[in-house]
């Protein structure tokens, strides 16, 4: 089994990889060449996330629990739902230069995931946590994905307004393009989450709270805030352009952050 | 030979250009004002938005001549002959932006010119249309002579070469296609846009069409609605009012303008208080007027892109980078163009001694048929004499055939050399008091003498 596993792990990892490359260099040929494997690169992506399904399947069978319930499962999750919110969004839209991105960080998360073998220990309320986790994850994946469009709008905008670094470097998606994935990624993983954190509330009174937990709590809160004022000002007030870019991605950079403690929490725990 | 005079986006920032900008209907009137108060034999002003340039040819020959015309022409751009309405007092001058080519250069500079090798987009088509444009003009305008009228005419044929024989003109990266390309990085589809085009400038017109091919719905305004409605009718687009351009700036996504307006059209207190209706849609304005027709400070705006000539040029210049080959072979073709006119050239400077010397030839010896006719009394009828002037002139072409195509060819050789060709010019204008039509011929004199 654990070499079933394994092989899954590094053709998942493998064929990332190669898929962001094919992305990256789609995006830096000139508009009059022929594309490089125009489907290859996506195909590539959709192959790699099946295979690390299967993998995260294997390894919950082969761990007999709940996935959601180990860091290690949850950040392959986490890089899946990136996966899956890129492949749903580029369909009918110019955005290769994301999926390089979308693809480089599923191979990260993975390898981060490898160092963080050892499940958690099973949670006081198990169904409280499973959907505390699956919000989050959900949420967060989908928010993450947008802070990268939010950082590839304000890319485009500089090089638009400077006009002189046109022409050089990769294709970069539209802004009208970048402006509308993040709008709609924004609907989406707003209020998945809303039902993260407020789970993750209810969490923190039945479980007792570490330092950590709370500085992770007030983080995510922020980043929470901060991403909602967004969508509410996008809404109510026609907020476009550079600034909400801003404003998502530095919503999204806090959730990243949350993310980034947990794996500096339990590798710490692990003696790293 | 002629002189180029001018400044273009190579030498001059937009900024300097437009101070020198010539609006189509000022520009025959203009030419002919230059033209009086330089003195020149002939002249062709060629005013686009990348370039102001005066080629004109001395009335008379030498190459002092050419280089004094050229100061006169600098001075009188100098002094503002293209725009008096213009006050440039105070102003910063132009003289540090503009350059004179002579003679060879001129030549060149031309054939560049004409072949799209000194465009803003290299290889762009719409140069050649503006030189044709303008030498058309000065043509009409009876500013165009000998010299002018042969360069001209081979810089024609040297842009047909370049345009079969390279493929600069293929895949064309041109301002258009550039300005296009730029309005896709900000919207994901064309269609469904509004695009406003302000002015009937040829190039704005076809940005225009352009983007009406990609699916955005064309509005035309113009300062003459009967020319802008004519415009909106080609282009399948519908005319406004100019009135209304302040609201089209609420509606439209994309704005292309090129008037000849010599103020900013769209200003920015026009986007400062669309976009308060606008609900954070982007804008982009394609300025492709010179002088400019937008504010420069609306570009700083968020949401607000805005593009001059300038600009979609060095977007162009990244893109043509790949193209350099194309453009080396057709800098060679215009290397080879320049030899084989200066060749024509070199060479047509010995026609008119050689047809002196035929002329010289003629006349004496039919002045000598007539006086021997008449003084040895021969009883000849006329028909007779007439044989005998058609044999006499038959004659003098057969001894005159060889060493008139020995000196057409010497001239023609390069390797001979202006040098030789002045001295044998002169050498044969010399020895047969060609020059000088009041001297008879040598040996009339010493008959008449003999007499």
């Amino acid at each position: 089994m654990r070499e079933i596993l394994w092989t899954t792990f590094l053709l998942s990892a493998a064929t990332y990889a190669i898929a962001c490359f094919l992305f990256v260099g789609q995006s830096r040929q000139s508009p009059t060449t022929p594309r490089l494997g125009p489907k290859l690169a996506p195909g590539l992506l959709a192959g790699g996330a099946v295979l690390q399904l299967t993998y995260l399947v294997l390894s919950a069978v082969s761990d007999a629990r709940c996935p959601v319930f180990s860091l290690h499962s949850a950040l392959g999750f986490l890089s899946l739902v990136g996966v899956v919110t890129y492949a749903v969004l580029s369909r009918r839209r110019r955005l290769e230069a994301i999926g390089g991105f979308v693809a480089a960080c599923a191979v990260l998360f993975m390898l981060a995931a490898r160092l963080i073998a050892e499940p958690s220990p099973e949670p006081n309320n198990p169904w409280l946590m499973a959907i505390h986790i699956t919000a989050n994850l959900l949420g967060g994946g989908i928010l993450l994905i947008a802070g990268c469009a939010s950082a590839f709008y304000l890319w485009n905008e500089h090089r638009l307004k400077s006009r002189r670094l046109l022409g050089q470097g990769p294709k970069l998606p539209p802004l009208e393009a970048l402006d509308g994935v993040v709008h709609r990624l924004l609907w989406i993983g707003l209020p998945l989450l809303t039902v993260g954190v407020l789970t993750g509330r209810l969490v923190q009174q039945t479980q007792r709270i570490t330092p950590g937990g709370e500085v992770r709590a007030i983080l995510s809160t922020a980043s929470w805030l901060l991403l909602l004022g967004v969508l509410v000002l996008r809404q109510t007030a026609s907020w476009r352009g550079r600034r909400p870019a801003y404003a998502t991605l530095g919503g999204a950079i806090g959730i990243f952050v949350v993310i980034a403690l947990y794996v500096v929490r339990a590798l710490l725990a692990e003696g790293l | 030979m002629i002189v180029v005079v001018g400044l273009s986006h190579r030498s001059a920032p937009v900024e300097v250009r437009e101070r020198l900008a010539v609006a189509p209907s000022d520009l025959a009137l203009r030419l002919d004002e230059l033209k009086r108060r330089t003195g020149a034999g002939e002249m062709v002003l060629l005013c686009t938005c990348n370039r102001v340039e005066v080629m004109a040819a001395a009335q008379t020959t030498g190459d002092d001549s050419l280089g004094t015309l050229a100061s006169r022409i600098v001075d009188e751009l100098e002094a503002g002959v293209l725009q008096p309405e213009v006050v440039t007092a105070g102003v910063a001058s132009i003289r540090p932006h503009l350059y004179v080519r002579e003679s060879r250069e001129a030549i060149e500079h031309l054939f560049r010119v004409a072949g799209s090798l000194d465009s803003l987009v290299v290889g762009e088509p719409q140069i050649l249309g503006q030189l044709k444009d303008a030498f058309a003009s000065a043509r009409a305008g009876k500013a165009v002579g000998p010299w002018l009228n042969r360069a001209f005419e081979h810089a024609f044929r040297v842009a047909k070469r370049v345009r079969t024989e390279t493929s600069l003109g293929t895949g064309q990266v041109s301002i258009p296609t550039v300005a296009v390309d730029l309005a896709r990085e900000i919207f994901s589809t064309l269609a469904e846009h509004k695009v406003v085009l302000v002015g009937t400038g040829e190039m704005a017109t076809l940005v225009a069409t352009l983007l009406g091919r990609a699916g955005a719905k064309v509005l035309v305004v113009g300062r003459t609605a009967e020319k802008a409605r004519e415009l909106a009718q080609r282009l399948g687009a519908e005319p406004r009012k100019w009135e209304d351009l302040a609201s089209l700036m609420v509606e439209a996504d994309i704005v292309v303008s090129s008037t000849s307006a010599r103020d900013h059209v769209i200003t920015l207190d026009h986007i400062t208080q669309a976009k308060r209706q606008r609900h954070g849609r982007n804008l982009f304005l394609v300025d492709l007027a010179v002088p400019r027709d937008v504010d420069p400070r609306v570009g700083k705006l968020d949401g607000v892109f805005l593009y001059n000539v300038d600009d979609l040029a060095h977007v162009a210049d990244a893109a043509l980078a790949d193209r350099q080959k194309e453009a080396e072979k057709a800098a060679h073709i215009v290397d080879e163009e320049t030899e084989s006119y200066l060749r024509r050239a070199h060479a047509e400077r010995i026609t008119p001694t050689l047809v002196a010397l035929r002329e010289r030839f003629h006349s004496v010896l039919e002045a000598e048929l007539e006086r021997s006719l008449r003084g040895e009394r021969l009883t000849l009828d006329e028909t007779q004499k007439e044989a005998l002037r058609r044999a006499v002139g038959s004659a003098v072409d057969k001894m005159l055939h060889a060493p008139t195509e020995r000196l057409r060819a010497w001239a023609k050789d390069e390797n001979f050399g202006d040098w030789h060709t002045d001295l044998l010019v002169s050498a044969i204008e010399g020895l047969f008091q060609l020059g000088d039509e009041a001297t008879p011929a040598p040996h009339i004199e010493s008959e008449r003498a003999k007499r």
